[in-house]
């Protein structure tokens, strides 16, 4: 059977699956149901303390956890929920076989606080210096850092849970990642490489530096102006075949 | 529908060694190494060299609110359109796809060592680590922290503004960087595209992440396939830059390309078992179309282990090649890795010859034919593989 192609002669993409996760709720039921009852993610921020913190309220995803706490193991498993909804929509492919490539969407990546504290503490040397701080982060202990805060990290964890096929991209366009991710996605299909492919965005970077780095910048507003989220909490996956 | 040709048209370096093609010709050709133990020891580096950056970012301000990876970065492509023949066509450039390979930004270590400092003596409740944040971190350091304000800088600078994505993370960004241009290209989906990455890596922020793993190069320099016994990446600085674009398109306007970029392929080996980026790099070797065993292959080998080794194991079974790891020379540049990788085999297939080699094991070898083939190869140090072939134009 000939694939259906558009007037350009490109095989023509579309979507059988998809999965979200947002302040509002899991799944796609859940969010339909809030969003069309009119209620709004958006609260007051309980993650971590707000003293000296202008900006109070944020689109958080809180009912999900990840233990140990890190913003970048929230997105990934943030981006894992998502992703389940949307291959059991899909029916593509089998448990851990994805047929395709993965797009992934995904906050900057970098070690955070915790961890950064976690090892400060274990720095012999009073009033230490970069050099005596890196002495401590190596030998082994922090090994999982590596893991965890490698910018590819989310990307080849995805990868290996849903065995998507070949080099998984993380995109890394602010608000447009996840358009890049899709638009990524549609391309691939259009040249025939493949027949399908995973587009996931994720981001559950509330966290204190985010908070205060992008209240420099004036992107998150006071309380004083209408609730509203400082940036986009909002995910979504899209599977296309 | 035929894949359409892709040339390189232009290339733009700017290194530990130096900037520009001809620098960094001669450079290669008396065998230099710029490599740095001293300034942050025990840790080995390659700072990059000096260089007026008002010759391709002409307005302080722009510079100002850089940090030096996206100088290194907005200089190298500048170099690229230069040497393309199209910086300031408007036309061109409004229409130039932009793929960007970038990691993370620098961090205020000073900014970060107070707090550090203060907690680990017990003087940094949750609420003070707020207000440090608050009134220490600066507006200009975090945007400048962000991956896409590489490609933001070239737009604003050399003004390319067709579209413009940013992948995030380590040597395979930039693997997938130059595979996708390529697809697009070949597709049709774009005409000319500029792609590329940066890499400072005089900085102890980076260290961090890599000391975790132990993957830095301490003590002594050596040239990569000289680390067995002292493995470790030697992190380097580098901006490397390639205009790509269609045959045709080249031909239109005339350009003349250093080399055909005839194809790349990635992979995401499971690393887990070993041998498998031996596998990978076997598996990968049979699609690039290498029509002679003693071509040239140019590899960004990190020195870290275990993948040297396994990559050595897959050199060892095309004892032909003439190989040339471009770690001894800049240290491992990261994210530039591959397009560093691109930039000397177009360099190279340009010139008609290969740089000698720089190597006291004995891998690498003397080739004194004229390079009509060169693989370029891409293992990261801890995730991601891929390769490239870069052929003379026919």
């Amino acid at each position: 059977m000939t694939a259906p192609r558009d007037k350009f002669g490109r095989p023509i993409v579309v979507v059988t699956g998809m999965g979200i996760v947002t302040s509002l709720g899991g799944g796609k039921t859940d969010n339909w149901k809030r969003l069309t009852a009119g209620e709004s993610g958006i609260k007051t921020v309980t993650r971590f303390p707000l003293d000296s913190l202008k900006t109070t309220m944020a689109g958080a995803v809180d009912f999900v956890t990840v233990d140990p706490f890190s913003s970048t193991s929230l997105s990934q498993r943030l981006a894992e929920i998502a992703t389940e909804e949307a291959l059991e929509q899909s029916g593509i492919g089998s448990k851990g076989d994805f047929p395709g490539p993965l797009f992934l969407a995904v906050a900057p990546i970098e070690t955070e606080w915790p961890q950064r504290l976690e090892v400060a503490r274990e720095v012999p040397t009073k009033d230490f210096g970069i050099i005596d701080y890196l002495a401590t982060c190596s030998g082994g202990k922090f090994a999982h850092f590596h893991r965890r805060f490698t910018f590819g990290s989310v990307a080849l964890n995805l990868a290996e849970t849903f065995g998507t096929k070949g080099s998984p991209i993380s995109l890394s366009t602010a608000c447009a990642s996840g358009a890049t991710a899709i638009q990524l996605g549609v391309e691939a299909i259009r040249r025939g490489e493949t027949d399908a492919t995973l587009c996931v965005a994720t981001d559950g970077s509330v966290n204190p530096e985010a908070w205060c780095a992008s209240r420099c910048c004036r992107l998150s507003r006071p309380r004083t102006i209408r609730p509203r989220a400082p940036q986009s909490r909002s995910r979504r996956t899209a599977t296309a075949s | 529908m035929a894949e359409k040709e892709v040339w390189i048209t232009g290339v733009g370096l700017l290194s530990s060694l130096g900037e520009g093609l001809d620098a960094h010709w001669q450079a290669l050709g008396e065998k230099r190494v710029n490599a740095d133990d001293k300034r942050l020891a025990p840790y080995v580096i390659h700072p990059i060299a000096p260089v007026s950056f008002d010759a391709q970012i002409p307005k302080k301000g722009d510079q100002r609110q850089m940090e030096m990876w996206q100088r290194i970065g907005t200089y190298a492509a500048g170099l690229a359109l230069d040497s393309a023949g199209v910086k300031g066509n408007q036309e061109i450039l409004s229409r130039m796809d932009m793929i960007i390979a970038a990691g993370g930004g620098e961090r205020d270590l000073n900014v970060d060592l107070a707090i550090m400092n203060a907690d680990a003596q017990g003087k940094l409740p949750p609420a003070l680590l707020n207000e440090k944040l608050m009134n220490e971190l600066r507006p200009t350091l975090f945007l400048a922290q962000l991956s896409n304000l590489l490609a933001g800088n070239i737009a604003i600078v050399h003004g390319v503004c067709g579209t413009s994505r940013t992948f995030m993370g380590e040597e395979a960004s930039s693997i997938d960087a130059a595979r996708i241009a390529v697809a697009r290209i070949g597709a049709g989906q774009s005409d000319i595209a500029l792609v590329g990455a940066a890499h400072n890596g005089d900085r102890g922020d980076l260290l961090m992440l890599y000391s975790f793993g132990d993957f830095a190069l301490k003590d002594q320099y050596a040239p990569v396939w000289a680390r067995r016994n002292h493995p470790g990446f030697a992190i380097g600085s580098a901006g490397a830059f390639l205009v790509m674009e269609s045959r045709e398109h080249a031909e239109a306007r005339g350009a003349k390309p250093y080399a055909r970029l005839t194809k790349v392929v990635a992979d995401l080996a499971k690393r887990k078992q070993p041998g498998a980026v031996t596998k990978s790099l076997q598996t990968m070797w049979p699609q690039l179309g290498v029509s002679n065993d003693n071509a040239v292959l140019i590899t960004g080998a990190t020195g870290a282990e275990p993948a040297t080794a396994e990559e050595r194991e897959f050199l060892g079974q095309h004892p032909g090649l003439a190989v040339r790891a471009t770690g001894t020379t800049f240290g491992h540049t990261m994210e530039a890795q591959f397009p560093l990788g691109l930039a000397l085999a177009a360099l190279s297939i340009s010139r008609g010859a290969l740089y000698p080699a720089n190597d006291p094991t004995g891998l690498e070898v003397e080739k004194t034919e004229v390079p009509t083939q060169i693989v370029v190869l891409g293992v990261g140090h801890w995730q991601g593989e891929g390769m490239a072939l870069v052929e003379a134009v026919k």
